[in-house]
C-alpha cells in the first residue's frame, strides 16, 4: 500500500467495564509506514484500546477496520493472522521456553499446515520448519539477541525480555506492529537502543503504533501523536504541536500548569 | 394423591442424602476457594472417620464420646495432611500438587482397609427408623432429623466465620493471602484451621451417612470427593451457602432420577453417579460460575507453569546438533527392545513388558494434552475403555479383523476426544478435570449397564489378532505387536510436539492471551490435543483387549485414569520418553507388590506424595540425571529443573 494511505482505522471505539468507560469514542487512523504514538496519563485507556482492537476484549461500541475491511470483535488469533502483531505492557513471553522457541511460536501462522503432513513428515513440513528456524534466528539477531537463542526466557534480564517480545512479534512478519510501552522499565541506555531498534524497523517499511511514556522516545520516533485522557482523544498532530498544546500539559500536569 | 406422597417421600430421602453432600461440599469448597487446591483426600478422610466411628461403636464406646472422638479425628487428620502433603506444594503447578492430594487419598483408603478391613462395617442407625404415616405413605423421620442437624451445624459454622476472630481471619485469607499476611494474620495457622474444620464437617457428614444407610465402607470415599466437588462447583466455588443448596439439590435430583428413571425408563440404578456427572457437565457448559457464584475458575496457568516444571528437556531438543546423536541413541534403544524377547524368555516378565507398552501408549497421549497443552484430562480410562470394547465387540461379534478394529477404535476415541475437548474452550483447568473425569465415569457406567457390552460380567474370549494371516498367539508375538504400536505412537508424538503444533500447545500452557496474539487458534489446538490424547488411549485399549482376552468394566475405573496421570507426572510433564519411564516404574511397582495390595497402595500413595515434594518437575525431566550432574560439574549449565 502506498505511503500515507490509511491501513488501520478505529472509529468511535468505546469500551465500558461495568460502569467505567475506559475508552470513549476514540478515532485512530494509522497510515502506511508511519510511526504513530499513543500517549496519555496512566489509566487513560491506552492499553485497553490495544486490547480492544486486538480482540482481547469485545468492543462496547465502534468499529475497527484493517485495509477497509471490518475486523471488529474478531478473535485475537484472527487479527494476528491479518498481519497485526503486538507486544504487551507487562511482557508476556513464554517464560519456560527458550528465546528461540519464543520467536518460533511467533512464526506459527506461517508454519501451520495440516497436521497429517507433520505426522507423515512431508518435505513441505520439513521445509517450513527449517525456514521458520532460519527466520527466527535472523529476528533474534535483529533485536540483538543472537547469542542468547537457547537461553530460557525466565532467566533473561528484563531488557532482553522486552527485545525478545519484539522479535517474537517480528516473526509473524506483520504489516502493523503495535508496541505497548516498549521502553518502560529500561534504563536510559537501553531505552536509546530500543529507540534505534524501532527506528530501524520503521526504516524497513513497517507501520508502527506505539504506546509510550518516555517522552524522549515518543518525540524522537513518531511522525504523529495522539493524546488521550480519560478514554477520550484530546489532541492529535506532529510532535512539535503536541509539545506546545495546552490541553496536553493540563492533562499531564493538572489544571493551571498550562 | 398417593403418587404425590410418594414423590414427597423421595424428596425427603433426597434431602437426607443431600445433607451429607452439603457437609462434604462446604469443607471442599472452602479449601478450594481459599487455596485453589482440589483436596482429593476429602472424601477418603470422610470414609476413614466414618469407619473409625463405626469401629468404636462396635467396641461399645459410649455414643457421644465415639462421635466426638470421630469428629476430632477428622479435624486432626485433615490438619496433619495439610501440614505434610499440601503445604510444601502450595505454590507449585497444580497438576503436580494434585498428585500429592491423590496420594493422601490412596493412603487414607488403604489405611482404612488395613485397620478396619475391606468389608463394609455396620453402622448403628443412631437416629432410629421412625416413620410418620401420612395418607398411607410412610415418611422417614430420619430424613427430617438429618436435615435439621445439617442446617443447624451449618448455621453455627456460619456464625463462627462471621463473628469470631478466627473465622474472620479465614474470610480475610480467602480474599487475598499476601495482603492478609501483611495485616498480621498467621497464614499457615489459618490454613490448617480451614482444613481441620473441613475434616470435622466431613466427619459429621459421615456420621449422618452411617446413620441413614447403616454402613460405612472404604470405597465410599472417592464418590464422596466427587460429590463434594460437583456440589461446590454448582454452588459456586467458595460460596458456602451455595454449597449447602447445591448439595441438597444434588441429593434430591439423584434420588428422583434413580427412582423414576427405574420406573419409567427401566434405567438401572447403577446410573446414580452418572446423574450428578451429567448435571456437572451441563452446569460447566452453561453456567460455569455456578448457581450462586460469580467467580469463574480461571487460573493463571502462566504463573503456575513458571514454578512447576522444567523446560530444560526441551532445550536440549532445540539444539540442532543434538538431534543426530539422539537418533542414534533411539536406534540403539529400539534395537535392544527388538532383541529383548530373544534374551528374556520368562513369560511373566514379557507380560509385564506388554503391560508397560499398553500404559506407555496411554501416557504418551496424556503427555500431549496435559504435559504439553496443560489441559487437565482425567478421563483417559474412558478412552482406553472405548478402544478395548470397540475392538472386543468388533472382532468377537462381527468378525472384523484386528487391524480394522484397531483403526475404528482409534477413530472412535479420537472423535469422542474432540467432543470432550470442546468444553476446554470455555472452562479451564480444574473444571476440565471434572468434566473429563465425568466422561470417563459415564463410559464405564455405560458399558457396565448395557447389554451389548455384556454389562458387569465383561467380555470373555476376545479372539487373538491375525494380521495378514499371521496369528498373534503368544506373549512374544504380542510383544512385537505392542512394540510396533508403541514406536509408532512415540513417533507420532515426537513429530507433532516438535512442530508448530507442539509449540502452540506449550504457548497455550504458558499464556493463552499471548498465544492468541501470536495467531494461534487456541480453541482449535486444545481440541486437537484432546483428540490425539484420546486417540492414543483408544489405541492402548485396542491392544489391551486381545492381550487380556477378557475385559470388564472395573478395569476402566477412575484409578486407571489416575495411574496414567501419576506415570506422566513421575516421568515429567512435556518429556516423551519420561512418560515411558514413568509407565515402567509404576507397572513394576504395582506388579512387585501385587501379593500385598494394601501395602502396595500405601507405597504408591507415599510415592505420589513424595515425588511432587522432592522433584516437582518429575524424576526424569531434562535428560538422564547422571548426565545433568556431569554437565553441571563441567560448568556448562545448571542442572535441569533447578529452581531459578
Amino acid at each position: 500500500m502506498s505511503e500515507g494511505a490509511i491501513v488501520f482505522e478505529a472509529r468511535g471505539v468505546t469500551k465500558r467495564f461495568a460502569g467505567l468507560t475506559a475508552v470513549n469514542g476514540l478515532d485512530v487512523a494509522l497510515r502506511a509506514r508511519e510511526v504513530l504514538g499513543l500517549i496519555g496519563p496512566n489509566g487513560s485507556g491506552k492499553t485497553t484500546f490495544f486490547n480492544v482492537v486486538n480482540g482481547v476484549y469485545p468492543v462496547s461500541a465502534g468499529e475497527v477496520r484493517h485495509r477497509g475491511e471490518p475486523i471488529t470483535d474478531w478473535a485475537a488469533h484472527r487479527v494476528a493472522a491479518r498481519g497485526i502483531a503486538r507486544t504487551f505492557q507487562n511482557t508476556r513471553v513464554f517464560a519456560n521456553a527458550s528465546a528461540l522457541e519464543n520467536v518460533l511460536v511467533g512464526s506459527h501462522i506461517h508454519a501451520e499446515l495440516p497436521l497429517l503432513q507433520v505426522i507423515v513428515g512431508t518435505r513441505e513440513a520439513r521445509r517450513r520448519e527449517e525456514a521458520a528456524r532460519t527466520a527466527a534466528l535472523a529476528h533474534l539477531e535483529t533485536v540483538g539477541l543472537a547469542g542468547r537463542a537457547d537461553e530460557i526466557a525466565r532467566n533473561m534480564p528484563y531488557g532482553a525480555i522486552k527485545r525478545l517480545e519484539i522479535a517474537r512479534a517480528l516473526s509473524m512478519n506483520p504489516e502493523i506492529l503495535m508496541l505497548d510501552e516498549p521502553a518502560a522499565g529500561l534504563n536510559p541506555r537501553e531505552a536509546v537502543a530500543l529507540m534505534e531498534l524501532v527506528q530501524s524497523l520503521h526504516a524497513r517499511g513497517m507501520t508502527i503504533l506505539i504506546i509510550e511514556h518516555n517522552m524522549r522516545v515518543v518525540m524522537g520516533l513518531c511522525q504523529r501523536i495522539i493524546v488521550i485522557d480519560a478514554g477520550t482523544k484530546i489532541a492529535e498532530g506532529p510532535p512539535d504541536a503536541i509539545r506546545n498544546d495546552p490541553r496536553v500539559r493540563e492533562a499531564y500536569l493538572g489544571k493551571g500548569a498550562a | 394423591m398417593e403418587t404425590l406422597l410418594f414423590f414427597l417421600q423421595q424428596v425427603v430421602n433426597g434431602l437426607a442424602l443431600g445433607s451429607v453432600y452439603a457437609l462434604l461440599a462446604i469443607g471442599f469448597s472452602m479449601i478450594y476457594g481459599i487455596l485453589r487446591m482440589m483436596n482429593f483426600a476429602h472424601g477418603d478422610l470422610y470414609a476413614f472417620t466414618t469407619i473409625f466411628i463405626a469401629a468404636m461403636l462396635a467396641d461399645l464406646w459410649p455414643i457421644p464420646i465415639a462421635l466426638a472422638v470421630g469428629v476430632a479425628a477428622g479435624g486432626l487428620i485433615a490438619a496433619v495432611i495439610e501440614r505434610t502433603c499440601y503445604r510444601p506444594l502450595r505454590f507449585v503447578d497444580r497438576s503436580v500438587s494434585m498428585i500429592s492430594a491423590l496420594g493422601a487419598a490412596v493412603i487414607l483408603r488403604s489405611g482404612a482397609e488395613l485397620l478396619f478391613g475391606v468389608r463394609p462395617s455396620p453402622f448403628p442407625l443412631l437416629l432410629g427408623q421412625v416413620q410418620i404415616a401420612v395418607g398411607g405413605v410412610n415418611f422417614p423421620l430420619t430424613g427430617f432429623i438429618v436435615l435439621a442437624i445439617t442446617l443447624a451445624s451449618i448455621a453455627a459454622f456460619n456464625l463462627f466465620l462471621r463473628r469470631s476472630r478466627l473465622g474472620q481471619g479465614i474470610l480475610l485469607v480467602a480474599q487475598d493471602i499476601p495482603t492478609s499476611s501483611l495485616m498480621g494474620i498467621p497464614i499457615n495457622r489459618t490454613v490448617v484451621l480451614v482444613y481441620a474444620l473441613g475434616g470435622a464437617l466431613g466427619a459429621l457428614g459421615g456420621i449422618l451417612y452411617g446413620s441413614i444407610y447403616g454402613v460405612a465402607f472404604p470405597a465410599m470415599g472417592f464418590p464422596g470427593t466427587m460429590k463434594a466437588f460437583i456440589a461446590a462447583i454448582i454452588g459456586g466455588i467458595g460460596n458456602l451457602t451455595g454449597a449447602l443448596y447445591a448439595g441438597l439439590f444434588l441429593g434430591v435430583i439423584e434420588t428422583l432420577v434413580v427412582v423414576y428413571g427405574a420406573d419409567w425408563l427401566g434405567m438401572p440404578p447403577g446410573y446414580r453417579d452418572g446423574v450428578s456427572f451429567v448435571l456437572l457437565v451441563i452446569f460447566l457448559l452453561f453456567k460455569p460460575t455456578g448457581l450462586m457464584g460469580t467467580r469463574v475458575a480461571t487460573t493463571d496457568v502462566g504463573a503456575a507453569a513458571s514454578m512447576g516444571y522444567s523446560a530444560a528437556a526441551r532445550k536440549t531438543v532445540m539444539i540442532l546438533g543434538v538431534e543426530v546423536p539422539r537418533a542414534a541413541l533411539w536406534l540403539a534403544v529400539v534395537a535392544a527392545l527388538v532383541l529383548l524377547p530373544q534374551v528374556m524368555s520368562n513369560p511373566y516378565l514379557l507380560r509385564i513388558a506388554n503391560l508397560i507398552m499398553i500404559y506407555g501408549i496411554a501416557v504418551l497421549g496424556m503427555n500431549i494434552v496435559l504435559g504439553y497443552c496443560g489441559q487437565f484430562h482425567f478421563g483417559q480410562a474412558g478412552f482406553v475403555a472405548i478402544g478395548a470394547y470397540t475392538t472386543a465387540i468388533l472382532t468377537l461379534d462381527f468378525d472384523v479383523s484386528f487391524l480394522a478394529a484397531l483403526a475404528v477404535s482409534g477413530a472412535l476415541a479420537f472423535v469422542f476426544g474432540i467432543l470432550i475437548g470442546i468444553p476446554a474452550i470455555r472452562v479451564r483447568s480444574d473444571y476440565l478435570a471434572l468434566v473429563t473425569f465425568a466422561f470417563g465415569e459415564i463410559v464405564r457406567l455405560f458399558v457396565q449397564n448395557s447389554e451389548f457390552s455384556r454389562g458387569p460380567r465383561g467380555i470373555p474370549g476376545i479372539p487373538q489378532p491375525e494380521i495378514f494371516g499371521y496369528a498373534i498367539d503368544d506373549n512374544v508375538k504380542f510383544y512385537y505387536l505392542g512394540l510396533v504400536l508403541l514406536v509408532l505412537s512415540y513417533l507420532l508424538c515426537y513429530r507433532v510436539t516438535r512442530s508448530f503444533a507442539g509449540r502452540a500447545w506449550k504457548a497455550i500452557y504458558e499464556d493463552e492471551t499471548a498465544a492468541e496474539a501470536m495467531g494461534i487458534n487456541t480453541a482449535r489446538y486444545k481440541i486437537i490435543a484432546f483428540g490425539l490424547a484420546c486417540f492414543l488411549g483408544g489405541v492402548a485399549g485396542a491392544y489391551m483387549a486381545p492381550f487380556f482376552r477378557y475385559i470388564a468394566p472395573p478395569t476402566f475405573g477412575a484409578d486407571l485414569s489416575i495411574l496414567v496421570i501419576i506415570m506422566l507426572v513421575l516421568g515429567g510433564l512435556g518429556n516423551l520418553w519420561g512418560s515411558l519411564v514413568g509407565a515402567t516404574i509404576m507397572v513394576g511397582a504395582v506388579e512387585l507388590l501385587r501379593p500385598v495390595p494394601q501395602a502396595r497402595d500405601m507405597l504408591i500413595g507415599l510415592i505420589m506424595i513424595l515425588i511432587p515434594i522432592l522433584r516437582p518437575q518429575g524424576l526424569f525431566s531434562g535428560g538422564l540425571p547422571g548426565l545433568a550432574w556431569l554437565k553441571a560439574r563441567a560448568g556448562a549449565a545448571p542442572p535441569p529443573g533447578a529452581r531459578a
